[in-house]
């Protein structure tokens, strides 16, 4: 069996060192590994970085990888952010995967930050202004990225899928309806689906319901710190219930 | 004065970028002419600057801040899973 660690939307400040410590020092005690699901700090500042990176160190034996967050973004340094997150050894996913040997099985964890659109049936189409073309042409390229790394990585054992925005509607559900669009994107719902991972995993809606599944049956959990309501949450998953064994069998 | 709709949403937008607060997800009502903000933030003193930020752009309205910082605790249980 192997037990993951979640949590995103920590939303690290300068001022908040001992608070993440704090957070995180049973995480050894629960799971094999430690997933984060973007927004780690709170305006996307390499000193946030530090703080939230150097918290972390005390697990140096424990595999960590996370994808960013809008908030990580905020203050368009997310490059250096990303940079201060990897040289403490957190491995950050966007459109890429990483392969753990923990609990006694392997596991692959690939992920991007997402963006959104929306869902199916009324998600944001690249036609009219240059902006709008953008705004639904950034979620479809870290798409095809992601699609890329997963037909990679899907044959290799169990496979989590890390994000920030949401796949699905469900997990939205106590969020207002009208701010859907820039909650998720179907898009990697479908994806999921399509490469049969094990289980997606994604942050961003802090209002929103820790259980939800794909229109193809694959867990789907938001576990966005608001919502979880403890510093942390732990999945176990049985390398011999995968999905990709299901299929290909 | 302004219509007290163009102040909540002015408000909201204040919340979302000013950095003292950083937080586009919180909640900005317009309850009985007070100002309810409801929604979570990671620490005290974010939750505190939202009262100081919405003094300086409403001046003299009432705050009702209902925003929470969300427990850390360690998990009591696990999920299974397939
Ligand atoms: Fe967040
Ligand atoms: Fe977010």
């Amino acid at each position: 069996m192997i037990r993951l660690a979640a949590v995103g939307d920590v939303h690290c400040g300068t001022d908040m060192g001992a608070q993440i410590r704090s957070q995180f020092a049973s995480v050894p005690d629960h799971a094999d590994a430690l997933l984060l699901a973007g927004d780690l700090t709170r305006l996307g500042l390499p000193e946030e970085a530090e703080v939230f990176a150097d918290a972390l160190r005390e697990l140096s034996e424990m595999p960590v990888a996370a994808v960013l967050g809008n908030h990580d973004h905020q203050s368009d340094r997310q490059d250096e952010v990303r940079a201060i997150l990897e040289d403490s050894g957190v491995r950050v996913l966007e459109g890429s995967s990483v392969v753990w040997h923990v609990g006694g099985a392997q596991v692959a964890i690939a992920g991007t930050k997402g963006f959104g659109g929306g869902f199916e049936g009324t998600h944001a189409t690249a036609f009219g202004e240059r902006e709008m073309k953008a705004y639904a042409e950034h979620t479809r390229d870290l798409a095809d990225r992601l699609d890329r790394c997963l037909g990679e990585v899907v044959e290799a054992g169990l496979t989590v899928l890390l994000l920030h925005y949401a796949p699905i509607r469900d997990t939205l559900a106590g969020e207002p309806r009208e701010i859907f669009p820039f909650l998720g994107s179907y898009l990697f719902a479908e994806l999921a689906d399509r490469h049969r991972v094990d289980l997606v995993l994604h942050g961003h809606a802090h209002r929103g319901t820790e259980r939800g599944s794909t229109p193809g049956g694959i867990p789907v959990r938001n576990v966005a710190q608001a919502v979880i309501q403890q510093g942390y949450a732990v999945y176990t998953l049985d390398p011999a219930q995968r999905r990709a064994g299901v299929r290909t069998a | 004065m302004d219509d007290p709709r163009y102040q909540q949403e002015r408000i909201r937008q204040t919340l979302a970028t000013d950095p003292r607060v950083g937080e586009p997800e919180l909640g900005v009502d317009l309850v009985a002419g007070r100002v309810l903000v409801t929604g979570s933030v990671p620490n005290e003193r974010v939750r505190a600057a939202i009262d100081l930020v919405v003094a300086e752009i409403a001046p003299g309205t009432a705050v009702d801040n209902r925003v929470t910082v969300p427990p850390a605790d360690e998990p009591t249980g696990e999920e299974t899973i397939g």
